[in-house]
């Protein structure tokens, strides 16, 4: 069942409201989201939980920060980067890291569909896709 | 002879004695000393004149109309002649004046198709440097632009292989210092963007 543009609004909405003060998924909020949801059919409530998911999801994504990185990297250092972040996107921002040796040397850092870059691997594809 | 006899004889048959008499009287003395006589003479020259006019009459009247019958056909024959001979000069000239005419005919066709023969070579002759001309652009522009494929190729190619070089290089070479090192300028350096 598809849904219309109501309850995918509705989804959205019931995803923002899942998330407490700091922007992380609060299990409260999504208990109480689900048991919200029991008034409906069935079949309308699995269309709308499977769009809440995705949009828990995307939430999720938005409020972690993924590190990738090759070679050592100091643990004040993730959490200064985490901080700063974290003010930048007006939420705090859950670590995860991540060892990726094909960066060489270097950091690749994702929150949400944003990706911040500064390894060696990148500046070699960059180079190379300004030589090609 | 006799013609002159004619009025002498009219004359005799006059009554007027005495100059017949007298007429005779002088030429019996004329032709007496010659044996002629007179009577026989007359006689003879009637009969000639009988003849005569029998031959005139039956001979050379015919032979006359024979004789102008062929003179004329012979008249006729030599004008036909005459007008064949014309006609014959003319026909003459017109076949001159025509064998002229297909001659200056002939030349000018043939003058014709030489012009056109040349006109047709030259139009060959440059179209045929002009597909040349462009044959050789067109393949100068494929040799040009296959040129710069295999350049593009070869930059390409170079690009690729420098920076997986450098990719392996750094990769084996790099000391965990010099990667710790370099993550923390990068840590910062997001920090700070």
């Amino acid at each position: 069942m598809t849904l219309d543009r109501k309850q995918k609004d509705l989804a959205k909405k019931l995803a923002r409201l899942s998330l407490d003060a700091g922007g992380q998924i609060s299990t409260e909020r999504v208990q109480a989201v689900l048991s919200s949801l029991g008034s409906q059919t069935v079949r309308a409530r699995r269309a709308l939980l499977k769009a809440y998911l995705h949009y828990l999801q995307i939430e999720d994504r938005r409020s972690r920060l993924l590190v990738e990185h090759a070679g050592d990297i100091s643990p004040s250092e993730l959490e200064s980067m985490r901080d700063r972040l974290g003010k930048k996107y007006g939420r705090t921002l859950r670590l995860e890291t991540r060892v990726n040796a094909a960066l060489i040397a270097g950091l690749r850092a994702s929150v949400g569909d944003d990706i911040y870059e500064s390894s060696v691997a990148g500046c070699l594809a960059a180079l190379q896709s300004a030589l090609l | 002879m006799h013609f002159e006899i004619i009025p002498l004889l009219a004359a005799a048959t006059d009554n007027t004695p005495s100059v017949l008499d007298s007429g005779i009287d002088a030429i019996q003395q004329v032709v007496g000393p010659f044996g002629v006589k007179p009577t026989l003479l007359i006689a003879q020259i009637i009969n000639f004149a009988i003849v005569a006019f029998v031959v005139y009459q039956f001979g050379i009247k015919a032979v006359l109309v024979t004789m102008d019958e062929r003179n004329k056909k012979i008249a006729d024959g030599l004008k036909y002649t005459d007008e064949m001979k014309k006609k014959l000069a003319d026909t003459e000239v017109q076949q001159m004046e025509v064998l002229k005419q297909a001659s200056l005919e002939g030349k000018k066709v043939i003058t014709e198709a030489r012009d056109t023969a040349k006109a047709l070579a030259e139009k060959v002759a440059q179209d045929a440097t002009r597909q040349a001309e462009d044959t050789l652009k067109k393949g100068q522009a494929a040799i040009a632009l296959e040129r710069q494929q295999m350049l593009n190729d070869l930059r390409r190619e170079v690009a690729t292989l420098v920076v997986s070089t450098t990719h392996r290089v750094l990769d084996r070479d790099l000391t965990p210092e010099e990667r710790a090192r370099y993550n923390a300028s990068a840590a910062q350096d997001m920090s700070k963007n």
